[in-house]
């Protein structure tokens, strides 16, 4: 073979046709998956082409050569939680032969701009993990698929069997496009030492707000202008907005005219309530110490978090904390009760929010999506393995009740009955904009002395935009 | 034979070259062909991550963009009208946004001078002051910020524990809106060590024998700072007010990771509005109109200061 070196022109000529063909190669698109679904309709969500047939449950038996490749995005990259869901996939592949799932994870804080990226790009994956406000957000524009047919064909699928508030968050204006694993509600929690040593009693605990302040405004610890301990404040460490509409029954949404409804005089009370803390403790004491504290979800997952040094004596949050209470803090003597209402108001006892499994528009195996989702949502095991952990509600009324399930989680009988009359956040367009707009609103008020009223109305107004060209495309 | 052998390559190139000489004559026009193939690459690049989403955002800004189906329905000049008489937040960004410019470009232009100038006195150190000084630039955007976070905590920080040992209550930095901004841009401050170098590289350039005249004139160091070294740096801090404030108005991952736009929006700019109008509300086309109004104003701005620079940036030597 001849030994001859290139010359710098042949070496340019040939980077230049390798640069060009690898550019070419990137561009092409990729091989599709072995029976991939029917595409994605381009103006509108995904329909399922065929509804997929109930497949029987086969123990242990590894998922077939040849099955269909289902690629799944969530955010459980270690721990525990990682464990469960590992589980699961695996427990899923060995229960059928059509569909091999692959679990990608992506971290939580971008997972569904990911998922809009790769929608975008149409290639996204075939499901993911996400939140009921996503249905809202994306369902109107056409960013998920309809689970609908799936959903008709499937006997073994009861909607009955979910809690009232889940469905409704699984649907859009009636049709399908998630399918719930587990449902978050809120808890009202008390460190039970830091009353006793201020001699509250614990064996009696009140079921009015004003009550749960009067304890609150004795358990603050200051100095000087700095609060070393919040006895209780609206805000901290919770949503300021949701956690407490649905305490004094707040209409937010009216659904049949497609209007956000937030400025009412319900939520000018509310208002007022919290501007009360702000006038109280100030509002830029509450907030460093807000700010103090706030890392990793105010310390959740070490023992250094505000839950478990006493810095925080009373605090409402969802169930999600109650596992980490015994994990970061098994000395603290802690109790929990339904987040309260106000005196002679007969208001809902927290918000709803369900985990959902969400099928993207123009994915390559809806089918598959649907049916990892559809497990995920029904089956015993996942349900003791994965829910219990996390110290969130099985969204199947079965699993709930389902006796090993309770066992291993004492704060199941509670959220049961918190879940069965809770409010759930409307699936609604644009709800995380609301969401937020409504902050701004709330925090104009304790940081501008900004009127109520007019705070709420601009929140209101700037939502309904969004919403509007939201509606105008469904 | 293996391809990619001498050979093979060699025969590829000829049927190449052939092809090419068959059908451009003109030596001229041929090397100008090969030119263009040998940087395609990079044309193809620049095409198609620069000019396209360039023009396609332009184009975006006059649609209803729907991100997910990708689809654009053309509303024409509606989402400018939105964002100038609908979106309160819109003002609000750009005036903190505006106020967060002038801060950081006046800051940093002042400390960054002093700093080149402490630099090219001859001390002992100097390449470890002169490290220092650069290594925040090196230090991940997401890293610094961080631990800004920590270093400023109002409570636990490295600051105010600091200012508490001599008995003072340290300001609650980025808990508070009156404070919140100004924290920032001392961040940012703190990482314009690039702008320090190249004031330094324009010290070390000024001619000695105008100092050395100075001094036989009897000019004090005031004055040879005044009449010789500030008026000889203009050309570098032309270059670096420019290139800060199109920084600075463009900023955004300081305020999105140490505040995320709070507290009550005091620190929210308009980079982390715009990626909240697209990202999170998915409002394309909102979010395309404020990125071409953006390149308007740094345009505008810039423009401005190329006009004025005649009156204040001296080159002659």
């Amino acid at each position: 073979m001849s030994a001859r070196k290139l010359s710098r022109r042949e070496m340019l000529k040939l980077s230049g046709a390798f640069a060009a063909s690898a550019m070419l190669a990137a561009c092409a698109q990729p091989a599709p998956a072995p029976a991939p679904a029917a595409p994605a309709a381009k103006a509108e969500p995904t329909k399922a082409p065929e509804a997929p047939k109930a497949e029987p449950t086969k123990a242990a038996a590894p998922a077939a050569a040849g099955a269909q490749r289902v690629e799944l995005w969530t955010g459980f990259g270690q721990g525990r939680m990682a464990d469960a869901e590992n589980g699961a996939v695996k427990r899923f592949n060995e229960s059928q032969n059509k569909f091999a799932v692959e679990h990608i994870v992506v971290p939580w804080g971008d997972i569904v701009n990911k998922v809009v990226a790769a929608t975008a790009a149409k290639n996204p994956p075939d499901v993911y993990r996400g939140w009921a406000w996503v249905v809202g957000d994306h369902a109107p524009i056409g960013g998920l698929t309809d689970l609908t047919p799936f959903i008709s064909a499937d006997a073994t699928f009861k909607p009955e069997d979910f809690w009232p508030g889940t469905l409704e968050q699984m649907k859009y204006r009636g049709k399908y496009y998630g399918v719930s694993i587990s449902t978050m509600v809120q808890m009202l929690y008390y460190n039970k030492d830091l009353m006793q040593a201020k001699g509250v009693a614990t064996d009696k605990i009140p079921d009015n707000l004003e009550d749960w302040e009067a304890i609150g405004e004795k358990l603050y610890e200051k100095q000087g202008n700095s609060i070393n301990r919040v006895g209780f404040c609206p805000w901290i460490p919770g949503d300021a907005i949701w956690m407490w509409a649905p305490t004094r029954n707040v209409p937010v949404w009216d659904a049949e005219q497609g209007k956000c409804t937030a400025n009412n005089d319900q939520m000018v009370e509310m208002f007022n309530w919290q501007k009360g803390y702000a006038k109280k403790y100030g509002t830029e004491a509450l907030q460093a110490f807000a700010s103090s504290y706030s890392g990793n979800n105010y310390g959740r997952n070490t023992p250094d978090g505000v839950y478990y040094t006493g810095k925080l004596a009373i605090w409402a949050l969802a169930t999600w904390l109650y596992n980490d209470m015994k994990e970061y803090g098994p000395k603290v003597n802690f109790g929990v009760t339904k987040v309260p209402s106000p005196k002679g108001v007969k208001g809902k006892p927290a918000y709803l929010q369900a985990n959902l499994y969400l099928v993207p528009t123009g994915c390559k195996n809806a089918a598959g999506g649907f049916a990892f989702g559809n497990f995920m949502s029904s089956d015993p095991w996942v349900a003791l393995n994965k829910a219990v952990p996390d110290s969130v509600t099985p969204s199947r009324k079965t699993n709930a009740n389902n006796a090993d399930v309770e066992k291993a989680a004492p704060w199941i009988p509670m959220a049961r009955e918190i879940i069965a009359d809770a409010w759930p956040i409307p699936s609604m367009p644009s709800s995380g904009a609301y969401g937020r707009n409504l902050s701004d609103a709330l925090n104009r008020v304790l940081w501008d002395n900004v009127d109520p009223k007019v705070a709420l109305d601009d929140a209101v107004k700037a939502t309904q935009i969004d919403v509007d060209k939201a509606l105008k495309k469904s | 034979m293996a391809i990619g052998s001498p050979v093979r390559q060699s025969s590829i190139q000829q049927r190449l070259a052939d092809a090419l000489q068959m059908r451009v004559a003109n030596p001229r026009t041929r090397n100008l062909l090969w030119g263009i193939f040998f940087i395609s690459p990079w044309i193809l690049g620049f095409l198609a991550f620069m000019v396209y989403p360039v023009l396609g955002s332009l184009y975006y800004s006059f649609t209803d963009f729907n991100v997910l189906l990708f689809e654009a329905d053309w509303v024409g000049l509606a989402n400018y009208r939105e964002i100038f008489t609908q979106d309160r937040l819109f003002s609000l960004t750009l005036l903190n946004t505006l106020r967060y410019a002038v801060m950081f470009v006046t800051i940093a232009t002042i400390l960054d001078i002093l700093a080149a100038f402490l630099l090219s006195l001859r001390v002992k150190g100097l390449s470890i002051y002169r490290t220092m000084l650069f290594l925040p630039v090196m230090t991940p955007a997401v890293a610094a910020a961080m631990t800004w976070v920590w270093i400023l905590n109002p409570k636990h920080g490295l600051v105010n524990g600091a200012l508490a040992l001599i008995g003072i209550e340290g300001p609650p930095w980025l808990a508070s809106p009156r404070t919140a901004l100004f924290s920032l841009v001392l961040v940012a401050v703190w990482a314009s060590g690039r702008a320090v170098l190249i004031y330094l590289a324009g010290i070390q350039d000024i001619p000695g024998h105008l100092y050395e005249a100075a001094e036989i004139d009897g000019a004090n160091p005031w004055h040879r700072m005044r009449f010789i070294t500030l008026p000889l740096l203009t050309p570098q801090m032309l270059f670096n007010v420019v290139t800060m404030l199109i920084g600075s108005l463009q900023e955004f991952a300081g305020p999105f990771i140490m505040t995320g736009g709070g507290p009550n929006n005091s620190t929210l700019l308009y980079g982390v509005y715009l990626y909240r109008r697209a990202f999170q509300d998915l409002r394309m086309g909102i979010a395309a109109a404020m990125a071409w109004f953006l390149f308007l104003v740094v345009l505008a701005l810039t423009l401005i200061i190329f006009r004025t620079s005649q009156r204040w940036v001296f080159y002659d030597r």
